[in-house]
C-alpha cells in the first residue's frame, strides 16, 4: 500500500459513492468507497492515513454508530459527516463525537474538497504528533528514574539548586543529570525539552 | 630391492655372455677339483710306489748277493780249470817237492812262471796270492803281489778242513780263497793250486758285471761289529766305517752269505741304495703319473666345459628370444642389449615384469582400497548425514551401529547407544512390543531381505521427550549373522504437514458451500458435507453419476475448458454451481454457492421497490415529504458531484473523453432517477380512483404484520396476532386500507420507543362485529395518549413526533370514512393506546381463491 492519504467514503447509495469518487478523484486524491459501515470496518487497516466521509443514515450500522466504534477502537481517522437531513441534533451529536465537519447534501464541491483537505492536514498532524510522541516515549524510556525525576523538575521550572536540595544531592550532580537528560532526549534547548515533556504528558513538577 | 653395489655387480655380470660364464665356471670347478684331489692322489700313489720300490729293492739286493755268490762259484770253477793248465802241470811235474823237506819257496812280486800273462780269470780279477801246495797241503811255492805273505797256516788249515772257496778276513780285508788239484789226465795228482783274491772294489764290481750296479753300492761287513770291510764304491762308502753311519744316506739291506764262508767269520753281504736316488726315482714316477692324470683331467674338464658352453649358448639364444618376447609384451621402449648374460637379462626382464605386476597389483590394491575407503567414506557420510536416525541392531536387538543423526536426535553419546537394546533406549514403552514384533517378523522373513513395512511409533530420547517416528527394518545378511538396519524417520514434521494438509483439506470439507469433484465420466468422486442438500436433490451419492443435465454440463465444460455457472433451485435453497474443469487431471470441480439469501434479498429488494411505491401510496403526506426529500437529495447530490467532477477535470485537462462521457451518462441516470421520484410523488399526490375488491381482512392484517416485522424486531416490539376464526371478507380498496393499518402499526411502534424493551407489545386483533361489520384493533403498550390530545388526533397537522408532519391519522380517517367505516382511539395513560377500525362487511361476499 502506498502512503498516499486515502479518502474513505461510506454511503449506502451507489450513485453517491461513485459520484463522490468521481469528484474527489478530479483533484487527484485517492478514493476508496464502501457501501456500509461494516464493509468499511472489515476492510480498513488502522494506521492508514486519510479521512472518512460518512453518511449518517444507512441501513445497518449508522454513521454515528461507526463513529462511536472508531472512538472505541482508538482509531483517530478524521471523520466528515454527510447527511441528507440537515437536522441539528444529529449534527451536534456527530460533532460531539469528534467529527471534523458536517456537510449537507447536496454539497458544494468547493466546500466539500476544502473540508477534505482540512481533514487530511489534521490527520497528518495527528500522525506526526503520534510519531513524535512515540519517539519521545522511546527516548524517555532510556532515562534512569533519577534522570526522569530531574527532567520532570527541570521542565517544571525548577532551578538546579532547588532540584539539588529536593533530591538531596549536590548541584554539580544535578547539572550532570541534566546534561545527560538533554543528551538522551536529544533536546537542543530547555524549551525543546519542555515541548517534549508537554507532548509526552509528563506531569510537570508533579513531585515538588 | 637391490643395493647399488650389487646391482652394479649384477650389471657387470650381465655384460658377460652366458657361454663364457659357463666356460669360466667349468674351468674354475676343474681347478678346484684338481687342487682338492691332486695332493690326496699323489700321497696315495707315493705310498704305493714306495712300497713297490722297496720290495723291488729287496729283490734286487737278493739278486746282487746271488750274483756275488755265482761269481764266487765261477771263480772256483775257473780255478779248477786253471789247475789243468798244461804249463802248470809241467811246472809241477818238473818239481820234486817230496824230496826236499819242508821247503817253501816264496816269490814276491814275481809272476808265476806258468802264468806269465796273468790269470785269465773272470772280470780280470787278479789273485793277490797264488799258492802251490803239495798233496799234504804244505805250501811249496807262494807268489804274491802284496806286502804281506799269505799265512801258511791258514792255507794248511783250509786244506785240512777241505774247505773250498772261502771268504775270510785277513789284515782287515776280506779275501776269497779257492784251490784246485793239479792233475794231468790220468797222471797222479801232484799238487794243489790255491788262489787268494782280495774282495775289493774291482772284485765286487766284477761280481755284478752283467747286471750293473746303477747307483747301488754293495759290499761286505763284519756281522758282529757292523763294520764295513769292502764296498764297490770306495769313494762313496769307505771301508772301516760303521754300518749305522750310512743309514741316513742309504737304504741298507744286509744278507748273510750262505756259502763260502769261513767258520770263524761272520761276514755279511750288504746292499746300499742311495735314498736320494730312490726319492728322485719316486719323484720321477709320481710326476709321470701326475702328468698323465693332469692330462686326463684336462680332457674331462675341457669336454664338459665345451658341452656346457654349447648348451649355454643355445640356452642363451632361447633366453634372448624369451627376453625379446617379454620385452615386446611388456612394451618396454628401452632397447634390450643383444649381448651379455641372457639369463640375468631375462631375470631383469622378469624382475621388471614382477615389479610391474606387483606395482600394478599395488596400484590396483591401492586404487581398490582407495575406492573402498572412498565408498566407505561416502557411505558413512551418507549414513552420518542422513537426516534420519539409522541404527543397526543384532539378532537380540542390541545396537551395534548408529549414525550421528541417531546420536544427536536421541541425545545419547555413541558409547551409550552401542550394546544396549534399541527398544529400551529409544522407543517409547508403548511401542516396545511393536518393534520386537517387527524384528521377529523380519527375522523369519530374512531370506526375502526385504524392507519390512514401515510402522509408525513413538520414540523417546534421553531427555524423555517423545516424537512420532516411522520405523522400518531392513535385515542384512552378513557372513555369520543377520543384523537389522532400522530407519527411524522423524515424522513429526510430516505429521504436522499431514495435519496441515488435512486442515487444508478441511477447507473443502468444512466449507459451508457445496464443493464437489466429478470425473470425466460424470461420477462424483468427492463431495463435501455441505453438498448433502444437492446430493439429496439429485438423488445420487458419492461414487455415482450426476443427473444427465449436469453430466452434460460437466462434459461441455471439459470440452471447451471454460467455467460454467448455473443455478439450481432446491425447494428451500437456491445454489449457484460453478463448474471449473481441471483438464490436466481430467476432472471438474463444482463449487456451489448458496444464493438463497441473495435471491431473497433481490426478491426483497424488488419487493422493497414495489413496497416503496406501496409505502409512498400508503404513507401520509408528511412522511412522504420527508422521504421524498431524502430520496431526491440522493440523485441531486450525485448529479452535482458528477457535474463538479466533470468541470474540474475539464478545467485541469485531466480525464479521458470516455471517462467524461461515462460521468455524463451517470448524470443523466441520476436525473432520470430524480424524475422517477417526482413521477411517483405525482402519482401519489394525484387523485386515484378507489379500486374495490373483495379481501379477507385477516390476510390483510397478516401482510401488514409481516411487512413491519423487520422494523418491529429492530425496535424489540413483540407482535401478537389474534385473528378471527374463518375469513373476514370485505369489499374495500386494498391499498388504502393497508395504508391505514400500516400507519396505525407504525405509530404504535413509534410510540413504544421509550418504553422498556420487555414491555413493548403490539397486538393485532380481528373479529366480526355482528353480521355486517368487522373490526381491527391495534393495541400498544406505549405511554398512551393524554385525553387532551385524543380529541385532536385525527386533525390535520397534529403531530407529537419530531419528524412527523401530522398528516397520517387524518388521511386514515378520510380513507376509512370513504369505506363507510369508523376509526377511533382509546388510551389509558401510561398503559398504552388502542386504535379501532370498524369496516362494513357482507357475509355473502365470495373471497377470491377460497
Amino acid at each position: 500500500m502506498n502512503n498516499k492519504p486515502t479518502v474513505f467514503v461510506v454511503d449506502d447509495d451507489q450513485a453517491i459513492r461513485s459520484s463522490l469518487k468521481w469528484l474527489i478523484e478530479s483533484v487527484a486524491m485517492q478514493v476508496k468507497t464502501f457501501e456500509s459501515a461494516d464493509a468499511f470496518i472489515e476492510n480498513y487497516y488502522p494506521g492508514r492515513s486519510g479521512c472518512l466521509l460518512l453518511d449518517v443514515r444507512m441501513p445497518g450500522m449508522s454513521g454515528l454508530e461507526l463513529q462511536e466504534y472508531l472512538a472505541e477502537q482508538r482509531i483517530t481517522i478524521p471523520v466528515i459527516i454527510i447527511t441528507g437531513h440537515g437536522d441539528v441534533p444529529m449534527a451536534i451529536r456527530a460533532m460531539k463525537a469528534g467529527a471534523v465537519d458536517f456537510i449537507e447534501k447536496p454539497f458544494n464541491d468547493e466546500l466539500l474538497l476544502e473540508s477534505i483537505r482540512h481533514a487530511l492536514l489534521l490527520d497528518e498532524q495527528q500522525r506526526d504528533k503520534q510519531s513524535q510522541k512515540a519517539e519521545i516515549a522511546t527516548r524517555l524510556a532510556r532515562l534512569t528514574p533519577r534522570e526522569h525525576e530531574v527532567m520532570a523538575m527541570v521542565t517544571g521550572g525548577k532551578a538546579n539548586k532547588e532540584i539539588a536540595s529536593a533530591l538531596g544531592v549536590s548541584a554539580k550532580t544535578v547539572e550532570a543529570h541534566r546534561a545527560r537528560v538533554m543528551e538522551k532526549m536529544q533536546a537542543t534547548s530547555l524549551a525543546d525539552l519542555v515541548r517534549m515533556a508537554m507532548l509526552a504528558n509528563i506531569t510537570l513538577g508533579a513531585n515538588v | 630391492m637391490y643395493s647399488p653395489d650389487s646391482s652394479s655387480y649384477r650389471s657387470w655380470i650381465a655384460r658377460i655372455p652366458l657361454p663364457w660364464i659357463s666356460v669360466f665356471v667349468g674351468l674354475f670347478c676343474g681347478l678346484i677339483a684338481w687342487l682338492i684331489i691332486d695332493p690326496f692322489k699323489t700321497r696315495e700313489l707315493g705310498e704305493f710306489f714306495q712300497d713297490d720300490l722297496e720290495s723291488r729293492l729287496e729283490i734286487r739286493a737278493a739278486d746282487t748277493r746271488r750274483r756275488f755268490e755265482y761269481f764266487l762259484t765261477d771263480l772256483d770253477e775257473e780255478t779248477q780249470n786253471l789247475a789243468q793248465n798244461w804249463r802248470l802241470v809241467r811246472h809241477v811235474y818238473s818239481k820234486k817237492w817230496e824230496q826236499s823237506e819242508e821247503k817253501t819257496f816264496v816269490y814276491f812280486n814275481q809272476p808265476s812262471p806258468w802264468m806269465e800273462q796273468g790269470f785269465p780269470l773272470r772280470g780280470s780279477v787278479e789273485p793277490s796270492h797264488v799258492l802251490l801246495l803239495d798233496l799234504d797241503g804244505n805250501p811249496r811255492e807262494v807268489y804274491h803281489q802284496q806286502d804281506q805273505p799269505f799265512p801258511i797256516d791258514l792255507a794248511l788249515e783250509l786244506f785240512n778242513d777241505q774247505l773250498i772257496g772261502v771268504t775270510t778276513t785277513l789284515w782287515q780285508v776280506p779275501y776269497f780263497i779257492t784251490w784246485a788239484e793239479i792233475a794231468s789226465g790220468a797222471r797222479e795228482k801232484r799238487a794243489i793250486l790255491m788262489l787268494v783274491m782280495p774282495i775289493n772294489e774291482k772284485f765286487l764290481s766284477a761280481s755284478q758285471q752283467y747286471a750293473g750296479l746303477e747307483g747301488i753300492v754293495i759290499g761286505l761287513f763284519e756281522g758282529d761289529q757292523q763294520k764295513l770291510l769292502a764296498s764297490s764304491e770306495i769313494n762313496q762308502v769307505g771301508p772301516a766305517s760303521h754300518l749305522n753311519d750310512w743309514e741316513e744316506e742309504y737304504l741298507i739291506t744286509s744278507q748273510a752269505l750262505a756259502l763260502y764262508l769261513a767258520p770263524d767269520n761272520n761276514v755279511q753281504f750288504f746292499t746300499f741304495v742311495s735314498r736320494s736316488r730312490l726319492a728322485a726315482k719316486l719323484d720321477y714316477l709320481l710326476s709321470s703319473v701326475r702328468q698323465e692324470r693332469f692330462f686326463e683331467a684336462f680332457v674331462y674338464v675341457a669336454a664338459f666345459t665345451i658341452t656346457f658352453f654349447l648348451i649355454s649358448s643355445r640356452l642363451s639364444h632361447i633366453l634372448r628370444r624369451i627376453s625379446t618376447f617379454s620385452h615386446n609384451a611388456l612394451g618396454i621402449e628401452q632397447k634390450i642389449p643383444g649381448r651379455g648374460n641372457q639369463l640375468l637379462l631375462l631375470e631383469n626382464r622378469l624382475q621388471e615384469l614382477f615389479q610391474q605386476v606387483s606395482y600394478v597389483k599395488d596400484e590396483t590394491k591401492v586404487a581398490q582400497e582407495h575406492r573402498l575407503r572412498e565408498s566407505e567414506a561416502l557411505k558413512s557420510a551418507l549414513l552420518d548425514n542422513s537426516l534420519d536416525p539409522i541404527i543397526t541392531v543384532d539378532n537380540k536387538g542390541l545396537i551395534v551401529e548408529a549414525n550421528v543423526t541417531a546420536e544427536e536426535s536421541f541425545g545419547y553419546p555413541r558409547e551409550q547407544l552401542l550394546g544396549n537394546p534399541i527398544d529400551l533406549l529409544v522407543i517409547h514403552p508403548r511401542d516396545h512390543l511393536l518393534i520386537r514384533e517387527m524384528l521377529t517378523r523380519c527375522r523369519e522373513k530374512e531370506t526375502l531381505l526385504k524392507l519390512c513395512q514401515a510402522k509408525k511409533m513413538l520414540s523417546i530420547d534421553a531427555y524423555g521427550s517423545e516424537k512420532p517416528i516411522e520405523c522400518s527394518v531392513m535385515p542384512i545378511q552378513l557372513k555369520e549373522r543377520t543384523v537389522f538396519t532400522i530407519y527411524l524417520r522423524d515424522i513429526s514434521e510430516r505429521a504436522k504437514a499431514e495435519k496441515r494438509i488435512q486442515s487444508l483439506a478441511k477447507f473443502t470439507s468444512e466449507n459451508p458451500s457445496p464443493v464437489l469433484r466429478v470425473n470425466n465420466r460424470g461420477v462424483i468422486i468427492y463431495a463435501n458435507i455441505a453438498s448433502a442438500p444437492l446430493l439429496e436433490y439429485w438423488g445420487c451419492d458419492r461414487g455415482q453419476t450426476l443427473p444427465l443435465f449436469w453430466r452434460n454440463l460437466v462434459f461441455d465444460a471439459m470440452q471447451d475448458g471454460l467455467n460454467r455457472e448455473h443455478e439450481i433451485n432446491l425447494d428451500e435453497q437456491i445454489f449457484s454451481l460453478l463448474t471449473v474443469p481441471v483438464l490436466e487431471l481430467d476432472y471438474a470441480n463444482l463449487y456451489g454457492r448458496d444464493i438463497t439469501q441473495v435471491r431473497t434479498a433481490e426478491q426483497q429488494s424488488r419487493q422493497h421497490q414495489s413496497e416503496l411505491v406501496h409505502v409512498c401510496r400508503l404513507s401520509t403526506m408528511g412522511e412522504m415529504a420527508t422521504g421524498l426529500a431524502h430520496e431526491l437529495n440522493q440523485p441531486l447530490s450525485a448529479i452535482i458531484n458528477f457535474a463538479s467532477g466533470c468541470v474540474r477535470r475539464l478545467q485541469t485537462g485531466m480525464g479521458g473523453e470516455a471517462e467524461l462521457v461515462d460521468a455524463m451518462a451517470q448524470i443523466t441516470v441520476q436525473a432520470e432517477r430524480a424524475g422517477e421520484i417526482i413521477k411517483r410523488l405525482r402519482a401519489l399526490v394525484g387523485k386515484r380512483p378507489q379500486e374495490h375488491s373483495v379481501v379477507n381482512l385477516n390476510h390483510l392484517v397478516l401482510e401488514v404484520a409481516s411487512f413491519v416485522e423487520y422494523v418491529a424486531e429492530k425496535h424489540h416490539v413483540d407482535i401478537t396476532l389474534q385473528l378471527s376464526q374463518g375469513p373476514l371478507a370485505a369489499e374495500l380498496d386494498l391499498v388504502q386500507i393497508e395504508q391505514v393499518l400500516l400507519n396505525l402499526v407504525r405509530n404504535a411502534i413509534d410510540a413504544m420507543k421509550h418504553v422498556e424493551i420487555d414491555h413493548r407489545k403490539l397486538e393485532l386483533v380481528t373479529r366480526k362485529l355482528g353480521e355486517d361489520q368487522i373490526e381491527v384493533l391495534v393495541k400498544d403498550t406505549g405511554p398512551g395518549i393524554p385525553a387532551d390530545n385524543i380529541e385532536h388526533l385525527f386533525d390535520a397537522f397534529f403531530s407529537t413526533k419530531e419528524s412527523g408532519m401530522g398528516m397520517g391519522l387524518p388521511i386514515s380517517r378520510k380513507i376509512i370514512e370513504s369505506h363507510h367505516g369508523k376509526i377511533s382511539a382509546t388510551s389509558e395513560l401510561g398503559r398504552g393506546a388502542e386504535f379501532r377500525v370498524v369496516l362494513p362487511s357482507d357475509p355473502n361476499l365470495k373471497l377470491a381463491g377460497f
